[in-house]
């Protein structure tokens, strides 16, 4: 089997001939001082500069993915051409404003951007559509994802992964009235997260349209998210989320559906298990990142309960075992994930979200590594 | 004290400043009142902690709890009824600037009647040990939520007790567990914003 076959096996609930394994998209790729170090650790003399300004990370490069046995290959939206990251040192640190007009910095403490101000905090829903939206259609988006995708698809090598969550409708809509009011809002002024997210989402489709219109007949899977859960349990409650998210999600689905075949990948960080029936019932094929130490997120509950209906894709503990543990340790983590969610297929692995600063070289190669020495069918009798 | 407690879990604050007033009319005092809202903020805190209730009911009972006691405020102290169970600072470790999580402890530990030093976010040991020095505590809060921000809060930690060894620590945050809180030599850890209350509460009685 090639990587192609091998991932679609497996997404399709089927046994490939190994399980497959994923490095590269908006939430499953590597810190950018991380990965340089797994450059010097390989002997690679060279230094990748930062691919996602906001979280720092790269878009790890063929040979490495090549040498870690990744099996997906993605396609990135262009640069706008509206928008520039242009930051500026201001006293707190790197200031800059996104395309949507929220304001993050980078202290000299801290590894990557974090939102600081909320342009709509203050907005009443008649604000709203006076507000400077960023264009969905920039056509600095498509700048070579019809290439990428076509080529990737004509190769038939790899999984051919369309990274287009552009930060998901649902985030963007906190981010603009600031995560604290958002949530008051939820409780208190219900109208107003309706007319928010009403708006976000639109935008959200006439951005899968402006993509998808281009890429979507070479896509394997579509990259979709929105964090609803924290490390207890969901942030909202399942009524909350059944009002306010469910029917948008599957707004979503239902227009990526009418573009592409491509399967529908959805992150959600957390304690996600009380929705995961809903997410089945909106029609999510794949749930990532298994955030496996949070309440309720065990790998082998997930799979005894959803596995026959909802692929899994990550997996590796990040909280714990990748930054403190050793490569032993992450390989006995592999174990266990490959052991609980591996059998019948329906299982991507990679580390529970990007890979942080912190983890060693070693550790990310124990990852790769072990997959490839626990993960191949039919599994070890002493797995 | 039933329409001021629903007033608390609506989160409608000028509900319970307006039943406030209705009840300090036909006389209840403002000790009672205080402690009738801080239970019912109490119930809704377990609630969270069970499951039941979320973000969104957790920070609006909060907040009207702050408006219920500012608007208490002048009566209480005015009775000498304002004190305080303790003394708690707070603070987003070093390289971290989430706050949500931290600032809803800080509003419910001000719900509950401790009086709350917010350090914010970001805060180096430094910083910590200086407004140690300058407020005297009674309990110290550390919160990360980021995996590569919990050595700072290791330092934190430990150059607090080792220049202020009486000085009482509980961490918190989604990457922090009891094992970690232990292992960096912090004198407690609470899963959620609800349940650290009572942590605290416990601490201070120990005393």
């Amino acid at each position: 089997m090639n990587s192609k076959e091998r991932f679609l096996a497996a997404i399709n609930h089927e046994v490939p001939d190994r399980v497959p394994l994923d490095l590269g998209g908006w939430v499953t790729t590597i810190s950018s001082i991380a990965y340089n170090k797994v450059l010097k650790h390989l002997g690679i003399n060279r230094e990748c500069q930062v691919f996602d300004w906001l979280r720092q990370t790269v878009d790890p490069e063929e040979d490495v993915l090549e040498r870690l046995g990744v099996d997906t290959r993605y396609v990135h939206i262009g640069k706008p051409k509206s928008w520039k990251f242009a930051p500026k040192q201001t006293e707190r640190g790197l200031y800059v404003v996104d395309e949507w007009g929220c304001g993050f910095v980078k202290t000299p403490t801290t590894l990557y951007y974090n939102l600081i101000d909320s342009p709509l905090a203050k907005a009443g829903i008649g604000d709203l559509d006076a507000y400077a939206w960023p264009d969905p259609r920039d056509p600095g988006y498509l700048d070579g994802i019809a290439e990428r995708a076509g080529k990737l698809a004509e190769e038939g090598r790899y999984a051919v992964i369309g990274d287009f969550a552009w930060e998901t409708w649902y985030e963007r809509a906190w981010k603009l009235r600031g995560m604290e009011q958002f949530y008051m809002d939820m409780a208190l002024n219900r109208d107003f997260i309706h007319a928010i997210l009403d708006k976000t989402l639109e935008l959200h489709l006439e951005f899968l349209d402006h993509v998808l219109s281009a890429c979507g007949e070479y896509l394997d899977v579509v990259i979709q998210g929105g964090d609803l859960a924290g490390q207890k349990t969901t942030l909202m409650s399942p009524a909350d989320y059944r009002e306010f998210v469910k029917p948008r999600q599957a707004k979503a689905i239902e227009f990526i559906r009418s573009k592409t075949q491509a399967k529908i990948f959805y992150h959600t960080c957390g304690a996600a298990s009380s929705l995961i029936p809903d997410f089945i019932d909106v029609g999510i094929d794949i749930l990532n990142p298994v955030q496996v130490r949070a309440h309720g997120m065990d790998a082998k509950g997930l799979k005894d309960r959803f596995g026959d209906k909802i692929c899994f894709w990550g997996g590796v503990d990040s909280q714990q075992v990748l930054p403190t543990g050793s490569p032993a340790d992450v390989e006995s983590e592999v174990r266990d994930l490959v052991r609980a969610m591996a059998p019948g297929g329906g299982l991507v692995v990679c580390p529970v979200h990007n890979i942080q600063a912190d983890v060693s070289p070693e550790n990310v190669l124990a990852l790769y590594d072990s997959v490839a020495k626990w993960g191949t069918y039919p599994l070890p009798q002493d797995i | 004290m039933e329409k001021l407690r629903a007033t608390i879990k609506s989160g409608d604050g000028g509900a319970v400043k307006a039943e406030l007033d209705v009840l300090s009319g036909q006389g209840h005092g403002a000790r009672e009142l205080l402690d009738e809202m801080i239970e019912s903020l109490r119930e809704v805190g377990e609630a969270f902690s069970r499951g039941d209730a979320f973000i969104p009911e957790m920070l609006i009972a909060a907040r009207a709890m702050q408006a219920g006691a500012d608007h208490l405020g002048p009566e209480l102290i005015k009775t000498s009824s304002d004190s305080k169970i303790g003394k708690f600072m707070i603070a987003t470790v070093s390289g971290d600037l989430h706050d949500v999580g931290k600032n809803l402890v800080a509003l419910i530990f001000k719900g509950n009647g401790f009086d709350v030093v917010d350090l914010g976010v970001d805060v180096s040991a430094d910083i910590i040990m200086a407004a140690y020095a300058e407020n005297q505590p009674d309990i110290v809060g550390l919160s990360a939520l980021l995996t590569t921000t919990m050595g700072a809060m290791e330092e934190a930690v430990r150059a607090l007790k080792a220049k202020y060894p009486d000085a009482k620590v509980m961490v918190g945050g989604a990457p922090v567990t009891q094992e970690f809180a232990v292992r960096i030599g912090a004198d407690a850890y609470a899963p959620d914003a609800a349940l650290a209350v009572e942590v605290a509460r416990k601490l201070i009685s120990a005393r």
